[in-house]
């Protein structure tokens, strides 16, 4: 477990967390929030705020195996869990073009060296 | 003849005044003598008168010889001229006698101005007379026909009328018979009724006590109901509490489990809280499966209840089912009831009327019979008048044949048209083509001619013309055709013999078979010789109705 | 680790009901039963991933169990529970939850009464009270042992 600064924001009802150092800049569009990342651009639908020392764990085998996404790791904000991307491969639900947030798969995606 | 002179005066003249001169002289001389016989005086005076007398009685008889001659002449040409007059009266009043008024008028142009005057006035007052027989006739024969045919139909209409009589009598008495039988139902049916409105009211009573039977049945079903759903009710709580304390073993099992654990990870520290730990899993367990117990007890119970609540619903809608058919029956009966009372009451009513109706149906079937015996004679009666029209129609026939015995200057007379045709075919007498378009033309113009023909004086048949539309299919006979045996026809004799028209009794027409008569006249030359007959046979009916 | 009676902490599992079938984890790896643990379901996840939760201000991924080991599907269960255990090697364990339909009791079996077998995490089977228990070896669960 580690204490983070974090960046909080809601994608496709759920919330989400970004390491602060890794964002560029913060937009505000007609669609909602553009995130520049080290390496790209994410949207979001809230911008929550940043949180300081927010304590982030490894995401763990179990979370890599049965998700198929990269993670940064993973937090808990008053109750709530979340997980903290990496922003060099965010979700797919991170998509400026607009995923579905609720979208699930059967199967196992590559699994990202961590 | 000159008949101014009357010999009877011009005797009367001279003789008369040769007597008187003579009977003069005679009483002269005569007196003379007396007063010369009575005065003794001398005889020259006697002599003288002789002389006188002598020269008188000379001269009377030379006046009297003359006039002798000239009577005796005139007398001769009296008897001439009588005797000319009776010829020619006896022609016209042959022609008269003959039935031929135009000819004796023509005949009786000889006679003296006075009784010419006067026989043409006695002919055209008998002509007057025939056309006025012979238009009654006609009026009498279309008279009598109508009254024929009026009797015909009236016969067939009595006839008809006599045979619905008789129809409408046996359906009046079938109708009787019909009505003495619904009498007999009827006083039948009210019995019937009258014991189904007995049997209603038991009925209707029995009805009620179940009814009220089954009301208080349903409100003890009611009563269990109310029960069976506060118990219902009951239940749901325990199972609450049951659900509770389930959750309550539950979360004490989970709680024992999770002490275990902690145990367990307490070590050697942790093994008397892992026996405590089970001991509540094991309190739990016993709790659970105590609840489980209360609750299959309560399971069981609560089906039971339920069953009993279903049972009761049950029962309740069956009371209630049966509460309505009773109650409909009740409500039915009480319409039974009613409704036998109606048709007892109607019954009655009906056999009374089926009763009178009885009484009614034979006074009408009675009535029907005089009526039909009435109708009968009727019949009867008409069929005597009808053959009284029969007759009277032959009689206007005979009247009208007898009135065309008459020639007469009239379209009507059938002896005019015939010798105008007669005449007609002098004319082309010698062309047969010539002939037989005369007959055709005369067939055309009149309806009533079935056969016209022509023959020359020695009975050889020169045309012969058919009316096709009296004719129809039927063929002339071939003896007809050939003119076979025209010379033994008592028509040819009879015109060969008399030179006049003729005309015949009515006979059977072999052409048409109806009734026909025929009308034979002679063909004259300008001298009046008899060259051929015309003859036409006239078809009764047609004829009677122009 | 051993007790002072002898008892070796890997001869206690916890007894569980996954679907149709029995299955034991080892005790020292389950830290907690818990009931009613709200689990946010996490986009693009695969069917064993119910999602994330949180336990005592820890993130857990929570994991369907009888997914996991292939279980045939029982009947819905009365009383679900989540057993909040240590997942992957030793070194580098990781705190997962794992849905199951019911936690039944702790029991002690000989370690070697295992019959060592099956797949993936199934370690092996074990007779138990005359029924066949699949023993959990919750090591090789996230890409571990």
């Amino acid at each position: 477990m580690t204490p983070e600064r974090v960046l909080l924001l809601r994608r496709g009802g759920g919330l989400w967390g970004v390491l602060h150092e890794a964002v560029r800049t913060v937009t505000r569009g007609r669609d909602g929030y553009r995130i520049w990342l080290r390496g790209q651009e994410i949207a979001a639908d809230e911008v929550l705020g940043v949180i300081e020392g927010l304590p982030v764990w490894p995401a763990g085998g179990a979370l890599t195996e049965f998700w198929g996404q990269r993670a940064r790791g993973l937090a808990v904000h008053r109750a709530t869990p979340l997980v903290v991307l990496d922003p060099e491969s965010p979700p797919a639900i991170f998509g400026t073009h607009g995923t579905d947030a609720t979208e699930t798969s059967d199967g196992h995606d590559d699994q990202p060296s961590h | 003849m000159d008949t101014t002179t009357n010999p009877r005066t011009d005797r009367f003249d001279a003789a008369t005044v040769g007597l008187g001169v003579t009977v003069g002289l005679a009483l002269v001389g005569l007196l003379l003598l007396l007063v010369a016989s009575a005065s003794g005086g001398p005889d020259w005076p006697f002599g003288l008168y002789l002389l006188v007398a002598a020269v008188g009685v000379l001269g009377y008889l030379l006046v009297a010889f003359r006039d002798h001659r000239r009577r005796r002449e005139a007398l001769v040409a009296a008897e001439e001229t009588r005797h000319q007059i009776e010829v020619g009266l006896v022609a016209a009043l042959d022609e008269i006698r003959a039935g031929d008024l135009v000819s004796s008028s023509r005949k009786a142009q000889n006679l003296p101005h006075v009784l010419q005057e006067a026989f043409v006035a006695a002919a055209d007052a008998i002509n007057a007379l025939a056309q006025q027989i012979q238009n009654s006739s006609i009026d009498v024969a279309s008279a009598a026909n109508s009254v024929n045919q009026i009797a015909s139909e009236l016969a067939s209409g009595s006839s008809e009328q006599a045979a619905s009589v008789v129809e409408i009598t046996a359906a009046m008495e079938e109708l009787a018979r019909t009505a003495a039988q619904i009498a007999d139902n009827a006083s039948t049916q009210a019995d019937l009724t009258a014991q189904a409105e007995a049997s209603g009211t038991v009925g209707s009573d029995a009805v009620d006590e179940a009814v009220q039977g089954v009301e208080e049945v349903k409100k003890r079903i009611s009563g269990i109901a109310t029960r069976a759903d506060t118990l219902g009710t009951r239940s749901k709580e325990i199972y609450r509490v049951l659900d509770l304390i389930t959750d309550i073993a539950q979360e004490t099992h989970i709680l024992s489990l999770n002490a275990a654990i902690e145990a367990a990870a307490a070590g050697d520290h942790g093994r008397r809280f892992s026996v405590v730990a089970e001991e509540v899993r094991r309190l739990a367990q016993r709790s659970q499966e105590s609840v489980d117990s209360v609750r299959n007890l309560l399971d069981e119970f609560t089906s039971s209840i339920r069953a009993t609540v279903v049972a009761t619903e049950e029962g309740s809608k069956e009371a209630a089912r049966v509460l309505e058919r009773a109650r409909a029956a009740a409500a039915a009966i009480d319409e039974l009831k009613s409704a036998s009372s109606d048709t007892a009451r109607v019954a009655k009513e009906i056999s009374l009327a089926t009763q009178q109706q009885n009484a009614a149906s034979d006074q009408v079937v009675l009535t029907l019979k005089e009526v039909s015996q009435v109708v009968q004679r009727m019949a009867d009666s008409l069929k005597q008048f009808s053959s009284t029209a029969d007759q009277l129609n032959e009689l206007g026939l005979a009247i009208q044949l007898v009135a065309q015995s008459f020639n007469l200057d009239s379209p009507h007379s059938l002896k005019r048209l015939a010798g105008k045709w007669a005449a007609e075919v002098r004319k082309r007498f010698g062309s047969w083509e010539a002939i037989e378009a005369l007959l055709s033309e005369l067939l055309a113009d009149n309806g009533f001619v079935e056969l016209a023909y022509v023959m020359d004086s020695s009975g050889s048949q020169l045309a012969i013309t058919v009316n096709e539309q009296v004719a129809g299919d039927r063929e002339l006979p071939q003896k007809i055709k050939n003119g076979e045996g025209l010379t033994e026809r008592p028509w040819f004799r009879g015109v060969m013999r008399e030179g006049r028209t003729i005309i015949t009794p009515v006979y059977e027409s072999l052409l048409s078979g109806e009734p026909c008569f025929t009308v034979a006249a002679p063909v004259k030359s300008e001298d009046e010789t008899i060259i051929g007959v015309m003859g036409v046979d006239v078809n009764v009916d047609s004829w009677t109705k122009i | 680790m051993t007790t002072s009676r002898g008892e070796s902490a890997e001869d206690r599992y916890l007894l569980i009901q996954a679907g149709e079938e029995e299955c034991m984890l080892p005790l020292d790896r389950v830290r907690r039963i818990v009931r009613d643990l709200q689990v946010i379901p996490l986009p693009g996840a695969a069917q064993e991933l119910k999602g994330l939760a949180e336990f005592g201000g820890e993130p857990l991924p929570v994991l369907d169990f009888s997914r996991l080991i292939g279980a045939t599907p029982g009947a819905e269960p009365a009383y679900p529970v989540t057993v909040i255990a240590w997942a992957g090697p030793a070194e580098s364990r990781e705190l997962v939850g794992l849905q199951i339909d019911g936690a039944v009791e702790v029991v002690t079996i000989p370690t070697d009464a295992i019959v060592p077998g099956g797949e993936g995490i199934v370690r092996g089977d074990v007779s138990f009270r005359d029924r066949p228990v699949r023993v959990i070896s919750l090591a090789a669960l996230g890409g571990g042992g």
